[in-house]
């Protein structure tokens, strides 16, 4: 396989790599792509890092109270007062025709479910929910007021699978969801998941 | 979008234009895929790790100090993102030539070329990841030793010692006899 021997691959300094050298680095220089998905996936890991860095940067004053107020009557008044609950609303499922917009590689036994976010919190003046499933997009999902003070609500069609969310409250409070499974990201964010269904299957 | 700059795409990103940073990634993802699947062995575990390094990448943009040499920068994150993973990794489990075997193509019939493809990679995985390194960047990726060195922080004279003693790695085990 090789013509000729050298130190580092080359026949001399500066020169092309000997023969050897050259036939192993061309079949390791065979192109790798990623695979589908790559890039849709690192931009929604980039939003959701641009999210909580944008909720961070305004929200100084806010993470500062929330870090002193932990007293234990100070906590009955937070819980008393602000709760997000998710659930999967009546476990509701959407026929596929009712899905304006779904995307075609969803198919009818998707599994896809309602989930009805709820977040509650007499001063907020604007609640969105961001995650996973909206590409952490800050302004795709927003609550609506319920008619009841302080209760807000959405309902999102989520595919079978597990999916990571949270509120952003007045565009600048990041808060996950107290009811549900909580999971941290390696920058010390902390969002909730929610699973439905079953998650499929790899082919 | 194509012929605008790193440096033009690095301003616009730390402007507030998330979203262009989808073309640096878009940019850059196929050769630091290629280098992180040559240093890991696997498809997934590369994609894992190229996804923190993009992600680590845009989180320090600040930090990158010349935009338009973005690219070299990127390179350095994912070089010790490849170091931090196998590091891990190598502390659970020995499993490069696995690894290495499950980067390559399927196929319903194998031939002579895939046969020595799979060698190749398989001797690849054997060496230590310094010498791996070293190599993939020299002599695939086909970086100059001042490159290198600028990127891994390593001496020059280091980096040939260990692209030397690669090459030797790889005759004695590509050219082993069978038994």
């Amino acid at each position: 396989m090789r013509d000729e021997r050298s130190l580092d691959g080359f026949t001399d300094a500066g020169a092309e790599p000997d023969q050897f050298i050259r036939e192993i680095a061309a079949t390791l220089r065979a192109e790798e792509e990623p695979s589908a998905g790559f890039d849709r996936r690192v931009m929604a890991a980039v939003r959701h890092e641009s999210a909580t860095r944008a909720v961070r940067a305004n929200a100084r004053p806010w993470w500062r109270q929330r870090s002193i107020s932990l007293s234990p009557l100070g906590a009955l008044a937070l819980a008393a007062s602000v709760a997000a609950v998710a659930y999967v609303g009546a476990r509701e499922i959407e026929s596929p025709a009712d899905r304006p917009g779904s995307s075609t590689t969803m198919a009818a036994e998707d599994g896809t479910e309602i989930v009805r976010f709820v977040f509650v919190d007499p001063n907020a003046t604007q609640v969105t929910v961001v995650g996973s499933f909206n590409q952490w997009r800050k302004d795709a999902t927003p609550l609506e007021a319920t008619g009841v003070p302080g209760v807000w609500a959405v309902s999102v069609p989520l595919e079978a699978g597990r999916h990571e969310y949270a509120f952003v409250v007045d565009g600048k409070k990041w808060s996950a969801d107290p009811f549900a499974p909580a999971i941290t990201d390696e920058f010390g964010t902390e969002s909730s998941i929610v699973r439905i269904g079953q998650a499929p299957t790899s082919s | 979008m194509e012929a605008t700059s790193d440096g033009e795409l690095v301003r616009a990103v730390l402007g507030g234009d998330t979203e262009a940073f989808a073309h640096l990634v878009n940019r850059y993802r196929g050769t630091y895929t290629r280098f992180a699947v040559r240093m890991l062995g696997s498809r997934d575990d590369a994609e894992d790790v190229l996804q923190t390094a993009f992600v680590r990448a845009y989180r320090g943009l600040a930090r990158c100090e010349d935009p338009d040499r973005f690219g070299g920068w990127l390179y350095q994150i994912v070089i010790n993102e490849c170091r931090t993973y196998l590091s891990r990794r190598n502390k659970r489990e020995k499993r490069f030539v696995e690894g290495a075997e499950a980067s390559m193509p399927s196929t319903e019939h194998p031939s002579a070329a895939l046969a020595i493809r799979g060698e190749i990679l398989d001797a690849v995985a054997r060496l230590s990841p310094e010498q791996r390194e070293a190599f993939l960047l020299k002599h695939v990726e086909e970086l100059s030793y001042e490159e290198m060195q600028r990127i891994t922080g390593v001496s020059e004279s280091a980096l040939k010692m260990r692209v030397k003693r690669a090459c030797e790695r790889l005759r004695e085990l590509l050219e082993r006899k069978p038994e």
